[in-house]
């Protein structure tokens, strides 16, 4: 492929790893974009033209995406960032003359557990009880507005539960299985919509590079039907857990602590951010040896702290597969690594993280 | 390959009484961090001085002097360093550290030069030369050696407590916060590699203070045409072997484990006063903390003043320096080991397509 692809939102996790996966494989020259110089720790690994845009100024962006012909939208963040980011981005997009936007959105808009029979033509709604699903519905919306003046081609991705190295949902699960906060509702017999990150990325390719693509929205999966535990059990067999243990059943309403509250809130989180490293790792020893004492006194055992949260409540009971069948028939999309690849992939990168898995030798936890 | 002997002690020059005049180039992370509450600190107990500063980034250096408003903003290197003072303290980017160290050393100041001191063996050893020529003392900035736990654990292994050691690990990074300036700083040419000689040069520091020299080393990193974010090093000294995992994009418990033949020692990384001891046969796994002789509490930042106030011991009292340049140089000469055997780190995550591309492209280059 000739041209340069500016990967917005590089250092996240889709981010990374398509900025990684583009450049190792040669398939295009990249272009990372980060918020910050310090966010792009990781990907310095390479020798690439990176840029600093903060996804909210138009001015930064139009010059950080001059001379690409594609962009890839992959920022995180809350709500408002999702929403917030969309118009800036593409008024840049159209003042750097670039030919095509790749929007990662998110299987989300059709919810967590969304009815039989969903597809990309399902209605959409933004009165969901989870706010990233309706951001990501605000931010799907106004960029279809935005690309009726025809001035940057737009293409819009839903890639199912994206999992794969550095992901919530394989190195967080694991930092879950340690500290004894995880839990499967139901046993995580629901059906899980994996997309393994190489095949969303592969996605990516096919719709930077099929003309017809310009204008649609894809749903993106792994060809296999799997359910939530059979995404935890290869985590949990290399960290020498058994996810019977973990399953718990499903909850009756989701009232959050007065904890969970606190650990969810903005205002929360920019505290923690804001703290210098070593006070933060001060304080994290600090309630450690807090709960290990109080543990001690109360000769209670490690009882995992479990905080329910809605989102995979209704994810772990989901029983629908949603459908690739669009992104198969216009873009010739076939995932490109099997589940089953996928799994040894993310257990090798727990290994290769630092984990104790049976890979990095007994007694290492 | 003969090193300079570098000036540890020094006939005392300074009167007592008197606050040592010091200036300060960079006003970067470190610098907003922890030495301008650490100055700041020492200027109210009448230890220093602070007579100027300097940042190429003016809006930088006006952020420190509002917190040391006694100090004047110098508007170049050159600047700061005619002014009237005693010490510098250098605290710019990697790449400058040995060219100021050498200037401030040239211009009559005594040094203490942050980590790393420089950003290969040779520049190291320029400075260390220029500091013998010049008769001036030359610190360097490996703060954790202040800590009353790492050096609790010096005395402990030293005094035989847990036998005789059969493995160390340590773990150390995570997510990539400090907060850099510009891209720049992920540069090998600015700060001569990357986490190894970022975070690994305190950790490798502590390892050859406890135990020595390595016998072997082995090293391996990710970095594929850039700066690394990961690495794994493995050493053996005498008996046991160390292995060392650094990372700059996922965490993993921030710790340092010592096994050995009669109980263990665990240090949380940055923990300034407190390990964890465990001893077989007592039944016993406690959390000891440590206070230095004086009896007082030592957080982050008292660490930075206990090693200025080293260096200003040193030239008031000719006492010699509890972390003299040479041990900057040593650690220096470690990390270029490790660089020098480099292999890439196994990324099982990594396609058929992309390990071939990646082999191709690293052959064209040699």
């Amino acid at each position: 492929m000739t041209g340069t692809v500016a990967v917005l939102g590089a250092n996240g996790f889709i981010g990374c790893r398509t900025v990684e996966l583009l450049q190792l494989s040669g398939w295009a020259n990249v272009r990372p974009i980060v918020r910050r110089p310090d966010a792009l720790a990781s990907l310095s690994r390479f020798a690439m033209d990176a840029m600093v845009a903060n996804a909210r100024d138009l001015q930064a962006l139009t010059a950080a995406f001059a001379g690409c012909q594609y962009v890839v939208h992959a920022v995180a963040g809350d709500a408002r960032t999702i929403v917030d980011a969309v118009e800036p981005v593409y008024r840049a997009a159209a003042a750097a003359s670039v030919l095509r936007l790749i929007y990662l959105s998110s299987a989300s808009v059709h919810g967590q557990s969304p009815p039989s029979g969903t597809d990309e033509t399902s209605a959409l709604h933004d009165d969901q009880t989870i706010a990233y699903n309706n951001a990501k519905v605000h931010a799907e919306r106004r960029l279809g507005q935005l690309s009726r003046d025809g001035a940057v081609q737009v293409v819009v991705l839903r890639p199912g539960i994206v999992f794969g190295p550095r992901s919530r949902w394989t190195g967080g699960f694991a930092d879950e299985l340690i500290d004894g906060s995880a839990y499967l509702v139901d046993g995580g017999r629901g059906i899980c919509n994996s997309a393994y990150v190489d095949n969303v990325i592969h996605a990516i390719k096919l719709a930077i590079e099929v003309p017809e693509a310009s204008g649609r929205t894809y749903l993106i999966g792994d060809r296999e039907e799997i359910s939530w535990a059979d995404l935890c059990r290869p985590i949990a067999e290399a960290l020498g857990f058994d996810l019977a243990t973990i399953s718990i059943p499903a909850p009756l309403s989701f009232a959050p602590s007065w904890k969970q509250r606190l650990k969810e809130s903005e205002g929360y989180r920019r505290l923690v951010r804001s703290l210098p490293r070593p006070v933060r790792s001060g304080l994290k020893a600090g309630y450690g040896e807090w709960r290990k004492a109080r543990r001690n006194a109360t000769g209670a055992t490690m009882a995992p702290t479990v905080m329910v949260s809605e989102e995979r409540a209704l994810l772990h009971q989901c029983q629908t597969k949603l459908p690739w069948r669009k992104a198969e028939l216009e873009l010739g999309y076939q995932p490109a690594v099997s589940f089953e690849e996928a799994c040894r992939r993310s257990v090798g990168w727990l290994t290769f993280a630092g984990y104790p898995t049976c890979g990095n030798g007994a007694g290492e936890r | 390959m003969s090193i300079p002997v570098e000036t540890e002690q020094r006939p005392a020059g300074h009167r007592e009484d008197e606050p040592v005049r010091l200036v300060l180039a960079g006003c970067g992370a470190v610098t907003k961090l922890y030495y301008a509450e650490a100055l700041s600190r020492l200027q109210s107990r009448g230890q220093v001085a602070v007579a100027g500063i300097f940042d190429p980034e003016a809006k930088q250096a006006a952020l420190v002097q509002a917190r040391l408003p006694s100090a004047k903003v110098a508007a170049s290197f050159d600047g700061l360093l005619a002014m009237d003072a005693d010490v510098a303290i250098i605290a710019s980017p990697p790449g400058y550290h040995a060219d100021q160290s050498i200037q401030a050393l040239e211009a009559g100041l005594h040094v203490l030069c942050e980590k790393p001191m420089a950003t290969s063996c040779s520049e190291a050893d320029r400075t260390l030369a220029a500091a013998a020529a010049n008769n001036l003392l030359l610190a360097t900035g490996l703060v954790r050696r202040q800590f009353p736990a790492t050096r609790s654990i010096k005395a402990m292994l030293e005094g035989g407590m847990i036998g005789r050691l059969r493995s160390v690990s340590c773990f150390e990074g995570g997510s990539f916060q400090w907060p850099v300036a510009s891209m720049s700083y992920f540069s090998f040419a600015e700060s001569g590699g990357g986490v190894l000689q970022d975070i690994g040069t305190h950790c490798l520091d502590l390892l050859t203070w406890w135990f020595g020299e390595p016998d072997e080393i082995h090293y391996a990193d990710d970095a594929m045409g850039g700066v690394e974010a990961n690495c794994l090093v493995r050493l053996r000294f005498g008996g046991f072997d160390a292995k060392v995992r650094l990372s700059r994009d996922w965490a993993r418990p921030n710790l340092y484990r010592l096994e050995g033949e009669r109980g263990s020692i665990s240090w949380t990384v940055n923990e300034t006063e407190t390990v964890e001891l465990a001893l077989n046969g007592s039944r016993t796994t406690g959390f000891v903390s440590f206070t230095n002789a004086d009896g007082r509490s030592r957080d982050f930042v008292d660490a930075f003043c206990d090693q200025i106030s080293g260096l200003v011991d040193a030239v008031r009292n000719g006492v010699p320096l509890s972390v003299p340049a040479s041990a900057g140089r040593n650690v220096l000469d470690l990390v270029e080991g490790c660089y020098a055997r480099r292999k890439l780190m196994d990324m099982p995550w990594l396609g058929p397509e992309e390990l071939l591309n990646f082999a191709a492209s690293a052959g064209t280059r040699q």
